[in-house]
């Protein structure tokens, strides 16, 4: 407590004391001991806009060991972690989630402090991850924070209203996130997945004698000779692959592995900027939305390639939110609350590290072909 | 551990890898993680990196193949489309990937890359700058850190 602000304590009318306050005119913290007679007034500029700090003393310096002590002590975060959602739609579908609105909200203090900071030239992560959501906005593209709970919670998360996000997202965890933001992540820049009727329309094949004979006797994606009467599936470009092999890949990317053939998707911004260039596939963000959400030891964005998968493109005009989901894990971070969102009480075990085990989990309950991707930045 | 569960698919891959290996491509996993292959490339001949023998590290991730394996050149090198910290810009390692390349296709293409740089698509600015305003200088440069760093010791 700075409780050296030497604000003529000794005064002490009653039994106030002094109290720290936010003076938003000359924009720092001062001492003030209230006065019930008359009104605050700042001491180093005189004047009345002051607020009330709630975390008096928040560390210059977001300290490694908060995680710790945050992770093993507050148990209004659960044992299922906490999963950020930085999202753009409506926020339907994440069951319970509490909006914040904006990036400075959610990492306050830290904003404050690099704006004082005089060191232009270092790379300063917070400004520009502030710098590209803004020109995410710009572009159209909604973006919003929510703090999601346990989907299956209907009664959400709680932010603790003195904990500071900033000092959770400093140090690695942060970079970790710039880096995929900023990296060309397959999985976000590839095209968008297949769509669900596409997949469920491709024809079995038996592979016959004759199919063996020709150079298509093997998959191309695990490099298996097909055996005879047995089933595949073909593409419409008449490329054959076992099911199990291409149907994760056409839930990722709606192209034929061997010759780039591409299926329809549920992407209405895809489909609508396919139809009206005559390029194919450029591929770039879909402008419509961005979501980046932290779970517990990971932080995940989610591709969800539409909003209700049921239509394919039907009704251009609709606008219909595109998300995207990447994770990053942040083993080193969120140690206690390795296992993702998705995993069950049991999910202790997974934090090993990464979050592969997890990961495959995901995958498979995920119909709507919205991967969540676990990535290794290292 | 890591091994435990490795996909057929890569012991296939590996199995080739090491009994019919590219011409001046070698790959080979390392002993406490079969998805890590350290991987060597000669210098193609008639490119500025002739003579050159560089060192990259490939990572095959626990989605690979639905995910392209992670490549990163270890030896220093002057090109345009790899920067100093030996990333490499190549499509088939980002937005082209498909299941149907493999270990061995993706290290084709990075010596490839090697033969035709393209400063046009630059991971590197102030190279592919060099070599976009005077090409014969900047290919000197890339000779020159050939002998320096990719000298094979």
């Amino acid at each position: 407590m700075s409780s050296s602000g030497g604000n003529s304590g000794g005064g002490g009318i009653g039994i106030s004391a002094p109290q720290p306050y936010f003076c938003h005119q000359c924009n720092r913290t001062v001492s003030i001991t209230p006065s019930p007679t008359s009104d605050l007034v700042c001491p180093v500029c005189g004047g009345g806009f002051l607020e009330e700090v709630q975390n008096p003393n928040p560390s210059p310096e977001p300290s490694p060991n908060s995680f710790f002590s945050f992770s093993s002590d507050d148990s209004s975060f659960g044992a299922r972690g906490f999963p950020l959602l930085f999202t753009t739609t409506s926020s339907s579908g994440h069951g319970g989630g509490a909006l914040v609105d904006d990036l400075p909200a959610l990492f306050g203090g830290p904003l404050t402090r690099v704006s004082q900071s005089e060191d232009t030239d270092a790379f300063n992560p917070f400004a520009f991850l502030q710098n590209y959501l803004q020109t995410l906005r710009a572009t159209g593209a909604n973006v919003q924070f929510v703090i999601d709970g346990n989907p299956g919670d209907p009664a959400g998360f709680r932010v603790p209203t003195n904990l500071n996000l900033g000092d959770y997202f400093f140090g690695p965890g942060l970079e970790q996130l710039i880096q995929q933001l900023a990296e060309n992540d397959p999985n976000r820049y590839g095209t968008p997945p297949a769509s669900k009727s596409a997949m469920e329309g491709l024809p079995s094949v038996k592979i016959t004698e004759e199919l063996l004979a020709s150079d298509s006797s093997q998959c191309a994606v695990c490099k298996d000779t097909f055996e005879l009467g047995e089933e595949a599936k073909q593409m419409p470009c008449k490329h054959i692959y076992h099911s199990e092999c291409i149907l994760p890949w056409l839930e990722l990317h709606n192209s034929c592995p061997v010759c780039r053939y591409e299926l329809p998707t549920d992407d209405p911004d895809y489909e609508q900027r396919n139809r009206g260039t005559s390029t194919p596939a450029n591929q770039s963000q879909a402008a419509g939305g961005f979501n980046i959400s932290v779970g517990g030891g990971s932080i995940n964005a989610v591709g969800d390639g539409s909003g209700s998968g049921a239509t394919s493109g039907e009704n251009p005009q609709t606008p219909r939110m595109v998300e995207r989901r990447f994770t990053i894990s942040l083993p080193q971070l969120f140690r206690v609350f390795g296992s993702t969102a998705e995993t069950s009480n049991t999910g202790s075990g997974n934090n090993n590290g990464n979050n592969e085990g997890s990961n495959s989990e995901n995958r498979g309950n995920q119909s709507t072909g919205s991967e969540p991707r676990h990535e290794d930045l290292d | 551990m890591a091994n435990s569960n490795l996909p057929r698919r890569i012991i296939k891959e590996t199995q080739r890898l090491l009994s019919e290996p590219a011409p001046g491509i070698s790959a080979s996993p390392s002993e406490d993680n079969m998805r890590y292959f350290n991987v060597m490339i000669l210098g193609p001949s008639q490119s500025p990196y002739e003579g050159g023998v560089f060192k990259l590290e490939l990572f095959l991730p626990e989605e690979y193949p639905m995910a392209p394996p992670k490549v990163r050149f270890l030896t220093k090198i002057y090109h345009p489309n790899i920067d100093k910290l030996g990333r490499i810009c190549l499509d088939i390692l980002k937005d082209k990937w498909s299941p149907a390349l493999q270990i061995r296709t993706v290290l084709l293409s990075i010596q490839a890359l090697l033969s035709a740089p393209n400063p046009d698509d630059p991971l590197s600015e102030n190279i592919a700058k060099h070599w976009k305003t005077n090409e014969a200088e900047a290919v000197e440069t890339a000779k020159e850190w050939t002998r320096l760093y990719a000298s094979g010791e």
